[in-house]
């Protein structure tokens, strides 16, 4: 419940409870629901795809689009060029389509599997409790299905649509097939060709021209059933004149194999229209010794019409292995874009992330803040890029990336691209490596704060930077995260 | 399939160098697995196309052979030219002979990588071989002298240039005069022993369609210093790779240089700095300024070590662009697996202040001599710590003309 009290009781919250989440930091969120799904054998061929799409009652322009992403993946490699290192995974061995069996639709609240709400419970996002508190439609995402969509009436007064991607399929059929895939080619690499071709389910968001939309538009997603990948795939499209905020949350159970997340996120905001999207991912990170854990490959990309904005704000802390650059292609004169990044990686957690930010229009802006922590034995890699094409005139970018090491055993580093064919660009990058200040310990614990405390406290101010940009509510998660994510680091 | 780098690795023939087996072998092999030139999807040549390098087609190499004697009395002048090369008198503690005199074990232990310097082990005509001995300070600047001069031609030389304990040198590295359709690969490397102080100014200014490809490799041992300033001025083609190993504990490395490009030009510099022990530092300072049709590339990269602590990396690149055809590319990278460490970089492309443009104007300054003028205050910061007058007042005079 703390979500709802937070405001008052912050100052309390770092004092005690994260010295108690500090002694049972063993990943919390790492139970496996036991409901009976419905899961395609392993394997991955046309028949494959034609089962999901069929399953889903898909139209035919849809599994045409499936089935040209799947020629297309077959002829690809997958990409070598990010510093890390894994085993591959055997695409072949992934089971692309788990749905909880329960088919019938949910009349009301009541319907729904007991266990499932227990799920939500344990994962302290029941939709009651959030329906009730805190005004945040949740469309919760279990395995590929959504199985609960709420404050849908009170969106849809607006016009807003907010839907999972198969209802909206049903039901907006036009709607996504003019954007599906624009921001997002199914060209564009590996794991959005197969994202394009076995996606399962997500979210679909349209925000109606001047439109603002009155909440917060949040999803989980959880990987539920073991050995399932997980491909979902958002869009959301905000037209002229409006504003949304949408939140993306992600935690997964514990599981020892390997697990594959290959994500696509198209977000378009045309003229005027502005997009605030954050992201707080915590999939299961392997443990201690490297074991397990998720593989997070994701596509994530907006496109700008004329003074349109979108921001990204994630924070990172989970995942074994972490492929993902949020972008923004700023293609209407006078847009924006924004990218706001936390990336902690402990253990043996490797993580490649960054933005590009690709300026075709004039007086475009951007602005990229990276901050970057390595624990244990990890490595946390910025990579970015600033492009500025011939026509962008008076385009200006801001760039700082900044890490952090903890311990010697650990990586850093930067790998940042910026081109300019354009004279009137203002191109401005930094970026710094260093550890914690021992001069800065040392004043926090003359002051009688203990040395874990001192680096809670010191690591928190590093990213505030990064987590004022968070909606309020996940700032104070995303807080929490980052001091579990870190404990036991420093000796 | 661009290029085909074996047919170009066979049309500048056999080196007259007895390279170490492993070396010449890692080449061989490393030309035949490449078989064609890298393209811009290879991360070492993303901004730079080799399609004009790989279409070139040259005469056969010279060889050279003992050099001529060359005077000159405030430098100590070595000159290479595509036919030939001469090599003025040593003084006390330095011995200059043929690299082509060198048995297959003088050459000190190095890896190669990459074709440039496949095709150097493989094909090197020839070279210089340095020595500084131990405890002398040479009191006059060494000038190595690369002069273009013809059509066609290739220059495939490596030098070796060994800096023994406790010495201290000053060399000028020179790339002058004109080749139309030429080609030159110069590998210089650097062994630079303990307490060792090497400062290196270089002068790049060919002029013609002139495919210039410069490799220097520097193994630096502890406390040693060194220090390199590369003037790239006008050049068609220029592609610069420094790789410093910095093996020693504190050794220091500073790394400057100036890149102006105008018409088509492309000037592209790679640096690449092994931080392998602690407490060291470097400095890297990179000034680009491209105007016409010119493209600029900058990738500095600095790599510190697991056991590396204590480093100290600072890594600048700052870019003009002066016309709305020119383009520059950066790429500053850091790549740390020590904590205590500080390194950072900062990397900034704009065009010159406007206000301080209008400030000269209205005191009567025309615009081009108000851009001159602040072109020259941006390349001051680095062109000021370079030692050599002669390649001071060359550049200046580029300048001003």
């Amino acid at each position: 419940m703390w979500r709802v009290f937070f405001g008052v009781v912050m100052a309390g919250y770092t004092e005690n409870e994260l010295a108690e989440d500090l002694n049972k930091q063993e990943y919390r969120y790492g139970f496996v629901s036991d409901i009976a799904s419905e899961v395609v054998p392993a394997g991955l061929d046309e028949n494959v795809i034609r089962w999901i799409s069929e399953k889903k009652q898909e139209p035919e322009w849809l599994l045409d689009f499936r089935l040209k992403a799947f020629a297309i993946w077959q002829s690809m490699k997958e990409p070598e060029w990010a510093h890390v290192a894994y085993q591959k995974p055997d695409f072949q061995a992934i089971s692309y389509y788990a749905a909880p069996k329960q088919r019938k639709k949910y009349e009301s609240w009541d319907d729904v599997d007991p266990e499932m709400k227990e799920t939500m419970t344990k994962l302290g996002i029941s939709l009651e409790e959030q329906q009730r508190l805190t005004g945040v439609a949740v469309d919760f995402v279990m395995d590929s299905v959504s199985v609960g969509t709420s404050f849908k009436a009170k969106l849809a007064e607006l016009g807003i649509v907010f839907c999972s991607f198969s209802e909206a399929v049903q039901e907006h059929p036009d709607l996504v097939k003019k954007y599906l895939g624009t921001v997002v080619p199914m060209t564009d690499n590996y794991y959005s060709a197969l994202n394009s071709a076995v996606f399962s389910d997500g979210s679909f968001c349209y925000i109606p021209k001047g439109v603002r939309c009155p909440m917060e538009l949040s999803t989980y997603f959880r990987i539920n059933a073991g050995g399932t990948g997980q491909f979902e795939r958002t869009l959301v499209v905000a037209d002229e004149d409006s504003y949304v905020s949408y939140l993306e949350g992600c935690t997964a159970p514990q599981r020892d194999e390997h697990q594959l997340h290959a994500a696509v996120v198209e977000l378009v905001s045309l003229a005027r229209a502005e997009i605030k999207y954050s992201t707080v991912q915590n999939w299961y990170p392997g443990d201690k010794e490297g074991k397990g854990g998720v593989f997070n490959f994701v596509t994530k990309r907006g496109l700008c019409e004329t003074q349109s904005k979108i921001s990204w704000t994630q924070v990172e802390t989970g995942s074994a292995v972490t492929w993902k650059y949020p972008s923004c292609i700023l293609k209407g004169d006078h847009s924006v874009g924004e990218f706001y990044s936390v990336a902690v990686t402990n253990n043996f957690q490797q993580a490649d992330t960054g933005t590009k930010m690709i300026h075709l229009g004039k007086n475009t802006k951007s602005t990229i803040i990276s901050k970057g922590i390595s624990a244990g034995n990890s490595q946390n890699s910025y990579r970015g890029l600033v492009q500025i094409h011939a026509q962008a005139e008076n385009a200006r970018n801001f760039s700082q990336c900044d890490s952090l090491l903890m311990g010697s055993e650990c990586g850093a580093h930067t790998f940042p691209y910026i081109e300019c064919k354009n004279a009137g660009a203002q191109i401005e990058h930094e970026a710094t490596t260093s550890k914690i200040g021992e001069d800065q310990l040392f004043y926090c614990q003359q002051r009688g704060i203990s040395e874990e405390k001192a680096i809670s406290l010191i690591v928190n101010g590093y990213c505030k930077e990064v987590l004022n940009q968070l909606p309020m509510e996940f700032a104070v998660e995303a807080q929490k995260l980052l001091s579990i994510s870190l404990e036991g680091s420093v000796g | 399939m661009m290029g085909n780098l074996i047919a170009f690795r066979e049309q500048l023939g056999d080196t007259r160098l007895a390279m170490p087996e492993p070396l010449s072998r890692e080449a061989k092999d490393g030309i035949e697995r490449l078989a064609s030139f890298p393209t811009t999807r290879d991360e070492a040549w993303k901004y730079t196309r080799l399609a004009r390098v790989a279409a070139l087609q040259l005469s056969p190499l010279a060889h050279y052979q003992q050099p001529e004697p060359s005077e000159c009395s405030e430098t100590i002048d070595v000159i290479f030219e595509p036919h030939g090369w001469f090599c003025a008198a040593p003084v006390e503690g330095l011995i200059i002979e043929s690299a082509g005199n060198l048995a297959p074990e003088d050459w000190q232990a190095c890896t190669t990588s990459g074709h440039v310097q496949y095709l150097n082990t493989l094909a090197a005509q020839g070279g210089a071989c340095l020595t500084i001995k131990a405890g002398y300070e040479i009191p006059k600047p060494i000038r190595i002298i690369h002069r273009a001069k013809g059509e066609n031609f290739a220059m495939v030389l490596h030098h070796q240039i060994n800096v023994e304990p406790h010495s201290k040198v000053q060399f000028e590295l020179l790339y002058e005069g004109q080749g139309q359709e030429a080609y030159a690969n110069i590998l210089v490397d650097f062994f630079i022993a303990e307490s060792a102080h090497v400062h290196v100014d270089k002068w790049q200014n060919t002029q013609g369609t002139h495919y210039g490809f410069y490799n220097e490799r520097i193994y630096q041992e502890r406390h040693s210093t060194f220090c390199l300033h590369t003037l790239t001025v006008n050049t068609h083609f220029t592609r610069n790779d420094v790789e410093v190993f910095s093996q020693g504990e504190a050794a220091h490395t500073k790394l400057y240089g100036v890149f102006l490009g105008g018409e088509n030009h492309l000037i592209d510099n790679h640096t690449f700095v092994h931080h392998m022990a602690p407490n060291g530092s470097s400095d890297e300072n990179y000034r680009g300024v491209m105007k016409g049709k010119a493209a600029g590339v900058f990738n500095g990269k600095v790599k510190v070590y697991q056991h590396a602590q204590k480093i100290n990396a600072f890594q600048s690149n700052r870019n003009l662009l002066l016309s709305s055809a020119a383009s520059i590319n950066a790429k500053p990278e850091l790549e740390i697996y020590a904590d205590d460490v500080k390194c950072s970089h900062g990397s900034t492309t704009g065009q010159l202040d406007a206000l301080a443009l209008f400030y000269l104007q209205a005191r009567g300054i025309s615009k081009e001599k108000a851009t001159e003028m602040l072109v020259g205050a941006f390349c001051a910061e680095v062109v000021e710590s370079v030692q050599s007058k002669h390649i001071q007042r060359a550049f200046a005079a580029y300048f001003s003309s």
